[in-house]
């Protein structure tokens, strides 16, 4: 009787199509929209994730995540390094520039500066040239991502130039060549991210007083991190958490704090009730075209919980075949826009729970659809 | 075998004082006002009368589809009264075989599948069902078109059709609400015959119930109804009233 009621559904063509694509939509909403969301969370936390030697990150007390930055006084580096622990502190700038493009365009550029001396807080992955090219004069780092998209010139005959080793652009009127190209992604906002050294900040960024943004510390082997991060509060006044502290930080504020976590929310919730309410209302109607067949079917002697077997099964065979339509399509797109300027993580958990969101859409779809064959009397067969 | 008073052999079909009503209060209708009824094994019995007299009521009782209110009801051997709904799912599918007056075949599925569903009801695999499906296809004369969905064929067909999935697993006792009332003439002659010739086997019993004079003549009795009790019953070969001239 199974085989019966595939063939039953499958030979109703529109119906089934229409059922498929109804859920492949869903499916492919509900994979999606995290998948993105958990990019650009990911993207939130890149700059503190990518720096593994930093054991702690010291900030002005009232910084909520990585790019939210409240400078401080180049001498509390020097303090900072004073205290009992630490092998050693570097400075890093965070803020954003200008970016000027040879074209004339410009665009916001979220510029990193580095220690002169040890490149500590450079870049993951380099995809062409070296860190310590940025010795160069005028040198600067871009992300590869970028250089081949939003700051690719868009020169003669829309015809877009990448960026590369030897290219110049200009950093608030002021000269910047690029002497290499790493692969970090782009952060959140899909913002191109150049990184150069801490003094250089200063050349590019001379109006401004303060450019101290964090400080990294690296601990003594065997300190105590928690004992370091009182005495850093005690000294300095300043405020020093540990690497996975700050990257929950982070992460906490990404989500809680702005409306993005709420906004992916949503549209996955909109699309699973759009998606799941077509799916549901055509299969209902399928059974409901289909309900004199389950009336004579009961006539014969098919019990109420078989035909509920018959329609689950319709149900969640649909629901299989458009879980996986719309899950090979999200993986196409995330293999499309990989190392692009769209942050896109699908991972497994994404991936179960979109299929328990179709299971559950299916089942209850099911039960719902079995209402009206379940009431059914058989003795309606002889009836009109 | 429990014996039932006065009848020194068992019968397909027993009723007795058998009443039924629909709806409750001032809508109340009665449909069967105390029914008496016997129908033999082998036995081809037509059921006539004028419209809304019970008929299709008294045919869903004995086909363990509609329970009764009162009386006995004795089908196959089992009393209706006492079976389970399960027991009586069971009965259904096991021993009696259903044609409607509209075919009822299910459209998305090939003739063969159509057939092969009582069958696999009954737990037969699918291989040996659809052979078997096949088989009694060839009988009714539709054995080249197995694969046909069955808004390819007559209305004629499709009957054949409903027949053969009626008989396919064989039960003792065979039901048809009208069988031929959305059949021309000709085509309702055609069924009657064939239905007469293969369902007839293995001392099986058919109930029919028509409007249609022309085929009363394929019965072995008639039995006519009038008001929820039965009037009169007779072998086709006696006179028999003409139930048209009471349609309306
Ligand atoms: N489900 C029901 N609810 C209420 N009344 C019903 C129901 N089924 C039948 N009846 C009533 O019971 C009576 C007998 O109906 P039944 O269908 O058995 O007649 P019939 O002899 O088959 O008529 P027809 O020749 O028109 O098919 C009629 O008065 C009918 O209106
Ligand atoms: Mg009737």
């Amino acid at each position: 009787m199974f085989r019966l009621a595939l063939t039953m559904l499958i030979n109703e063509r529109g119906k089934y199509l229409g059922i498929i694509a109804a859920l492949s939509f869903t499916a492919l909403m509900m994979a999606q929209q995290p998948s993105i969301f958990l990019g650009m969370l990911s993207r939130a936390t890149a700059l503190i994730d990518d720096i593994p030697s930093a054991d702690l990150w010291v900030m002005d007390p009232n910084v909520q995540y990585s790019d939210d930055s409240k400078p401080l006084q180049d001498a509390q580096l020097y303090r900072v390094k004073g205290i009992a622990g630490v092998e050693w502190a570097v400075p890093f700038f965070s803020g954003s520039i200008q970016a000027r493009l040879p074209d004339g365009n410009f665009r916001n550029c979220i510029l990193y500066g580095i220690d002169d001396a040890t490149f500590i807080g450079g870049p993951a992955k380099m995809v062409e040239g070296r860190i310590t090219d940025l010795r160069q004069s005028d040198g600067v780092v871009v992300d590869a991502a970028s250089a081949k998209g939003v700051l690719a010139q868009t020169a003669a005959g829309d015809q877009r130039e990448p960026l590369g080793v030897g290219s110049t652009l200009e950093l608030n009127d002021l000269r910047a060549s690029i002497v290499g190209l790493h692969g970090g992604e782009p952060n959140v906002q899909s913002q191109p991210i150049i990184y150069t050294t801490y003094n250089r900040v200063k050349f590019f960024k001379s109006s401004d007083r303060k450019l101290l943004s964090f400080i990294l510390v690296k601990l003594q082997p065997g300190v105590d991190a928690a004992q370091v991060v009182r005495n850093i509060r005690r000294y300095t006044g300043l405020a020093a958490y540990t690497k996975a502290e700050f990257s929950t930080m982070s992460s906490n504020y990404f989500l809680f704090r702005t409306g993005i976590f709420l906004n992916f929310g949503i549209s996955a919730l909109i699309s699973f009730l759009i998606g799941g309410s077509i799916a549901a209302q055509t299969f209902y109607n399928f059974t409901l075209d289909h309900l004199r067949y389950f009336g004579v079917l009961k006539a014969m002697g098919a019990s109420s919980r078989l035909l509920f077997a018959m329609i689950a099964l319709q149900m969640l065979c649909a629901g299989a075949i458009g879980f996986g339509v719309g899950i090979g399509i999200v993986t196409f797109f995330g293999v499309v826009v990989q190392g692009g300027t769209v942050a896109f993580s699908l991972n497994y958990w994404i991936v179960g729970g979109a299929a328990l969101a179709i299971l559950l859409l299916s089942l209850g779809t099911a039960l719902l659809s079995s209402r009206p064959v379940r009431r059914l009397e058989p003795a309606a067969v002889f009836r009109g | 075998m429990s014996a039932v008073t006065g009848d020194s052999q068992e019968r397909a079909v027993q009723c007795r004082g058998l009443t039924k009503s629909f709806g409750t209060g001032e809508a109340r209708v009665p449909a069967l006002r105390g029914l008496d009824l016997d129908i033999d094994y082998g036995e081809m019995a037509m059921l006539v009368g004028p419209s809304g007299c019970g008929k299709t009521t008294l045919l869903s009782i004995i086909a363990a589809v509609l329970d009764h209110d009162t009386g006995l009801c004795r089908v196959l051997g089992r009393d209706l009264k006492k079976l389970t709904v399960a027991d009586k799912v069971l009965l259904r599918r096991q021993a009696i075989g259903f044609v409607f007056q509209a075919f009822n075949l299910i459209p998305t599925l090939t003739l063969a599948d159509n057939v092969s569903v009582p069958l696999l009801l009954n737990g037969v695999g699918h291989a040996i069902a659809r052979k078997r499906a096949g088989a009694m296809l060839d009988r009714l004369g539709l054995g080249n078109r197995v694969d046909a969905l069955p808004s390819e064929l007559s209305g004629g067909q499709q009957q054949r059709v409903a027949i053969a999935r009626a008989l396919v697993h064989g039960p003792r006792l065979v039901v048809c609400d009208e069988p031929t009332s959305a059949l021309d003439a000709k085509t309702g002659d055609a069924v009657l015959h064939l239905l007469r010739e293969v369902a007839l086997e293995e001392n099986r019993t058919l109930i029919i119930v028509t409007h249609d004079s022309r085929i009363l003549k394929y019965a072995d009795r008639i039995i006519e109804m009038s008001d929820g009790v039965i009037m009169q019953s007779g072998t086709s070969q006696s006179p028999v009233p003409d139930t048209r001239s009471n349609l309306p």
